[in-house]
């Protein structure tokens, strides 16, 4: 019976539920009563009813119920959450195959110590522990055969993905063509139109007198701005679409930003003036860079009209260039509206327009800035904002010097 | 002179018409064509000293009227503009290669092309 005992328990440890309390107490109380059991097996000879040794059993049953009614039990007597897999550790075994030879074992003792075999209890104790045994294999089989079709199944599920996601990528592709057609589209057929409408308001007004009277003179110039703007949007929205395919090829040359900077300038200052600001341009020694020209121009017509953008008549626009032995830095400073709590890590995204921006109804689609740092990162440079005490917003933009060499020649192109 | 001949070449009416006037008005003798066929054709015939060339036109595109003026040797004189709509840049490094003198992308102000014709033909007298 004690063997058993001691079977059972082992298969307890084998379930790995040996950690909960309940178990713990079972533990105890198993342990109490096989003592108990030894010192009467030892000493059976002096055991009269009501001996201290009765204190023993007295407790492994009170421990026995303490166990079952601890609620920790529940946790015991359920079936295991099935993980992953079964895992068939060597101690398991080596577990399973002690339980399996106890009793031969209890055979072997009793016949050392010449004691007299009770036959009919051995042999049902080694068949109660080896059906134990057999039903704990069998467990461990099924448990294998249930791991098994899973796998299979989930294979089975893997194929079916991986069908979807070639087929979903083909849609992708698909998608992907029909948006560089829509692209070739904008850019063919809506560029097509605006050079006639630019190019004829162009013509148009550049006849004096009459027809064409100051009013309808104004008009045109209205359509002119338009067209332009639109024009803008239409370079703009390109670019980014462009920049998202990932298809921002740059097409580099040697080039001195500080005659682009002061092109740009030159190009921004009738909008500046328009707005009574002043637009000012300081740049000493040529910066030569190995970068894109356009983009370049870009960048700096992007930052310039920004600036015009957010500064009130009276006004003052800076930029500057320099250059250190670590690479060239751009600055277009303002002493416009500034930047507002929590707008300096936003205004480089997509979209992005200030609450206020928005308020004062200043146009603007929200990708300037967004093409500015593209520009800027595409040529491994770096773009920041600060804004400055008492209004007003400095960009400074610094991008690596791969050739530095100021030559006379240059300085006279500057 | 004879050598101020511009020819020009767009598939789009109006923006032939544009260029057409704006060219005139700035002292050019103009000759004008529809397509690029037409545009080979008229070159062939009048010699002219630049051709405004639009590179998207059905039937002979601008880059092939360009390559077919660089092959024929009457035509080694001419001066080649290119205009087009494509933002692409990789157009751009095709026009230099087939041999182009100049390129200038649409939307263009007509009064900034004809400074461009006009440099171009500075330059090379």
């Amino acid at each position: 019976m004690d063997v058993v005992l001691l079977a059972g328990l082992a298969g307890f440890f084998v379930t790995a539920a040996w950690r909960t309390p309940a178990f713990l107490l079972l533990v105890a109380s198993v342990v109490a009563l096989l003592v108990s059991d030894e010192v009467y097996g030892v000493s059976s000879s002096s055991y009269r009813s009501g001996d201290w040794t009765d204190l023993g059993w007295l407790a492994s049953y009170i421990l026995w119920a303490a166990a079952a009614l601890h609620p920790s039990m529940r946790e015991l007597s359920q079936p295991r959450r099935r993980r992953s897999g079964i895992r068939v550790h060597s101690a398991r075994v080596a577990l399973l195959t002690a339980a399996l030879l106890s009793a031969p074992f209890v055979l072997l003792v009793q016949d050392l110590r010449g004691a007299p075999l009770n036959v009919p209890a051995v042999v049902v104790a080694a068949a109660a522990i080896s059906i134990l045994v057999i039903l704990r294999l069998r467990g461990i089989l099924r448990a294998l055969e249930r791991l098994r079709d899973r796998e299979r199944s989930a294979r089975a599920d893997a194929e079916q993905a991986q069908m979807l996601l070639a087929l979903q990528n083909d849609q992708l592709v698909e998608a992907d063509k029909l948006k560089d057609e829509f692209v070739a589209l904008i850019s063919h057929d809506l560029r097509t139109p605006l050079t006639s409408i630019i190019g004829y308001v162009e013509l148009t007004l550049e006849d004096e007198g009459p027809p064409l009277d100051e009013e309808r003179r104004s008009y045109l110039q209205v359509v002119s701005r338009s067209s332009e703007r639109l024009l803008r949007l239409v370079d703009d929205l390109l670019f980014v679409a462009r920049l998202q395919a990932g298809r921002l090829v740059l097409e580099r040359s040697e080039l001195d930003l500080c005659l682009i900077a002061e092109q740009a300038t030159e190009e921004a200052r009738p909008r500046a003036e328009g707005k009574e600001i002043t637009l000012e341009f300081s740049g000493g020694s040529p910066v030569t860079l190995y970068a894109d020209k356009g983009r370049l121009f870009q960048l700096l017509d992007n930052l310039i009209s920004n600036a015009i953008k957010f500064t009130p008549a009276g006004g003052h626009i800076l930029v500057r260039t320099t250059a250190d032995p670590e690479g060239a830095v751009l600055e277009v400073s303002d002493t416009g509206i500034g930047l507002g709590p929590g707008e300096a890590k936003l205004i480089f995204d997509r979209f992005f327009r200030s609450s206020r921006v928005v308020a004062q109804q200043v146009q603007g689609t929200g990708l300037g800035l967004f093409i500015a740092r593209a520009i800027v990162e595409a040529h491994d440079g770096t773009i920041g904002v600060s804004s400055r005490e008492g209004g007003g917003t400095v960009f400074r933009v610094e991008l690596p010097t791969r050739v530095e060499r100021p030559t006379p020649d240059q300085e006279l192109v500057a | 002179m004879s050598e101020q001949l511009v020819l020009v070449a767009d598939d789009d009416e109006d923006i032939l018409l544009l260029v057409t006037t704006r060219l005139r008005r700035d002292g050019f003798d103009v000759v004008s064509a529809s397509s690029g066929d037409r545009a080979l054709a008229l070159a062939r015939e009048r010699k002219p000293a630049i051709a405004v060339l639009d590179i998207g036109m059905p039937g002979l595109d601008g880059l092939e009227v360009l390559e077919q003026i660089r092959a024929d040797e009457e035509l080694s004189g001419t001066l080649v503009l290119l205009l087009t709509a494509k933002a692409q840049e990789s157009d751009v490094r095709r026009g230099y290669e087939a041999g182009a003198d100049a390129y200038v992308r649409k939307p263009f102000s007509p009064a900034e092309l004809s400074k461009r014709v006009r440099e171009l033909l500075d330059g090379e007298t």
